[in-house]
Order: C-alpha cells, then structure tokens, then sequence
C-alpha cells in the first residue's frame, strides 16, 4: 500500500469512511493521508447503538 | 494535509464543507454546534434542572460531557439517566461506562432497569415475543418502554427537559424511516425539541446538528471513555436506511444535512396538519397516552406479560 491513501485501504477492504475513525501510527488521521512502508493503522468502527 | 483554518495537522476530512480540520479546530467545531443548537432552539434556560438519558455510547457521553459543562455556567442541575434494558453482553458492558463518566463529572446518574419497572429484561421480552410469534421487531419493545421510563423518571427528578443524544445520522434516518413507513404523524413529531405535553417532560436534541463520526471523533481526540459496539438486536429497516445513506453521503456529501433541513423547512408548514388530542392516563400504569392504554403496558399485555384488567 506505499503510496497509497487511508481511503484507498478502507475502500480495499469494504469500510465506508463514515462508520470507521482511523488511527495512522497512534494518531487520528485523514482519509487522504498517505501511507508509507512500516505504518501501523487502525480502523475504529464508530456506528454502535441500536 | 493541513487544517484549512488553523495550518496545523489535519485529523478530518468534513467532505460536506470541503474543509480539513486539525484536532482543536474539530474540537471547537463540535462545541459551537452544539451551543449553537441549544441558543438557537432554547433547549436550555439558566436554572433548569436537565435529564440526560445516558447509555454509556459515544454519543450520549459526550452529550452528557457537553451539558455538564454548559449548566455549570448556566447554573442548572443535570443528572445522568440510564436504562438497563438488561441485553446481556451488552447493556452490562456500557453501565459501567455510564457511571465512570458520570462520577468524573460529578453528575447525579440513576440507573433503572426494565426488570425491575416491567418484570422482565428485554432479553426475555424478547424470548416470549419470539414463542409468540410477534411480528415486532425488538427495537420496537426496546424503543417504546426506554422512551415511557424515561419520561417516567425525568418527571420523577423533576427535571424541566430531557436531553437525548440523537445525533444527525439518527435524524436523517428517523425521517428517512418516517418516509418510507408514510408515518406523517411520527415524522411532524421530528425536530429539535419534542414541546411540553401534560404528563410529559419537553425532550431536547442537542447534538442533531453534529455528524455521527465528528462525535465519535470527538471522544476519541478527547479522551473520553465511551463504550463502542453495536446492539445485538440492531438489524432489519432501520440497519437498511443507515447503510444506504452512509453509501448516499460518500457519493454525495451533505445528505444527511440536506434531508434534516428540509423536514425543518417543512416543520412550520406542518403545525396543525395532525388533529389535536386529549392526554388521558394509562388504564395499566398511569402514565400519559392519547389512548386508554399507553403502548408499553399495550405490548406486555400482547405477550402476556401484563395481565389485562377486568
């Protein structure tokens, strides 16, 4: 995924970017952010309730 | 990516605005919002005593987070509120959340169960209902007897508003659900502010201006212990509705905006297009229904648990 964006992962993998927060290295990070080599993401699913 | 009002780092994209916000600039955002709703519609009046329903979510805690602190200027009194529904796995993982949140802000909580105030837990309503053979959906029980208990327990506080933490994507989607069920009488209900009605206490919306994500960033930038998960029983039209405009506001952002500001376009239009009724007191339980039998005790009776008075 070098080069590629946050946005382009979530869409890889089926996630709307409405219903995840995403954190890049630890950090909240935009969609349009890009990712490099070693990056470390993690995808919160933030719709919860009923 | 830099914010586009501040220069510093962007943490969000507001696709609907076409701006990048840093962490500050969305936390302020989400504040002016919320102030701005309760300004703008008087949600809050200085001295009032507000109860907040807190189910320990995202949403509702941060709600209770942003009221506290507005009523500690405004000098009211709020307390925390919360339904035990009893949904095993998962009601049980959000209490304490709830009541974290609520001593760190020095709030008085409640917490009331079903159990205790209808003799079964939703998990076994919904055991019978489905021996029965009901066509309701277990949000329909859950939602209609939470709703009664807590107007029930905001007027036992002797609160003068009950603050929910119904955020846009809820919203949009009550009156996208409105639409498609061609319910007008639910959807004119729809608003900012659901006005006083005997027996009932006034129901506030403040955080319906704020997108769902922007809440659950909010407490994630923030740092406040919120409970993340999905109900179990959370499935069917309302899942359909929430899916289709999550896909909708990707490929045309500002939708959710646009559906909500035309029901309040709409709204001034409507006063007056549902005939008036009378508030009379529940045969079963006593608390305010248009009809003889407020629909709580009418659904326990359905299935049994209520036994119909002779």
């Amino acid at each position: 995924m070098q080069g590629a964006k946050i946005a382009d992962l979530l869409k890889q993998l089926n996630y709307n970017p409405d219903v995840v927060a995403v954190r890049c290295n630890k950090k909240i990070a935009p969609e349009e952010e890009r990712l490099t080599n070693g990056d470390i993401v993690e995808i919160i699913p933030i719709v919860t309730g009923g | 990516m830099k914010c586009t009002f501040c220069g510093r780092g962007a943490v969000y994209n507001r696709r609907y605005a076409g701006t990048l916000l840093c962490d500050r600039c969305l936390i302020k955002s989400v504040e002016r919002r919320f102030w701005r709703a309760v300004a703008e519609h008087k949600l809050i009046a200085p001295n009032e005593k507000i109860a907040v329903a807190v189910s320990g979510g995202k949403d509702s805690v941060v709600a209770l987070h942003l009221i506290a602190d507005y009523c500690k200027n405004k000098n009211c009194e709020v307390a925390a509120v919360t339904i035990d529904e009893g949904i095993k796995g998962y009601r049980d993982h959000s209490l304490p959340v709830a009541r974290e949140n609520a001593e760190e802000l020095g709030v008085e909580h409640l917490i009331v169960s079903f159990k205790d105030a209808y003799g079964a837990t939703l998990d076994e309503i919904v055991k019978v209902a489905k021996k029965k053979k009901s066509r309701q959906h277990p949000c329909t029980y859950c939602g209609v007897m939470r709703r009664s208990l807590l107007n029930k327990v905001g007027r036992e506080l002797g609160a003068d508003k009950l603050a929910t933490a119904h955020n846009l994507d809820d919203e949009a989607q009550a009156i996208m659900l409105n639409y498609v069920r061609g319910d007008f009488s639910r959807l004119h209900r729809l608003g900012p502010i659901y006005p006083p009605r005997e027996g009932f206490v006034p129901r506030i919306k403040p955080m319906r201006e704020i997108p769902e994500k922007e809440i659950a960033l909010y407490a994630l930038l923030k740092d406040i212990k919120v409970h993340l998960a999905v109900c179990p029983y959370a499935d069917g039209i309302h899942t359909e509705i929430r899916d289709f405009l999550n896909d909708f506001e990707v490929k045309h952002p500002n939708t959710k905006f646009m559906i909500m500001r035309m029901l309040d376009r709409m709204k001034p239009h409507l006063a007056g297009a549902m005939p008036e009724f009378e508030m009379q007191r529940c045969n079963f339980c006593g608390e305010p229904t248009p009809t003889s039998v407020c629909k709580a005790c009418e659904l326990l009776v359905q299935l049994g648990l209520k036994r119909r008075k002779q």
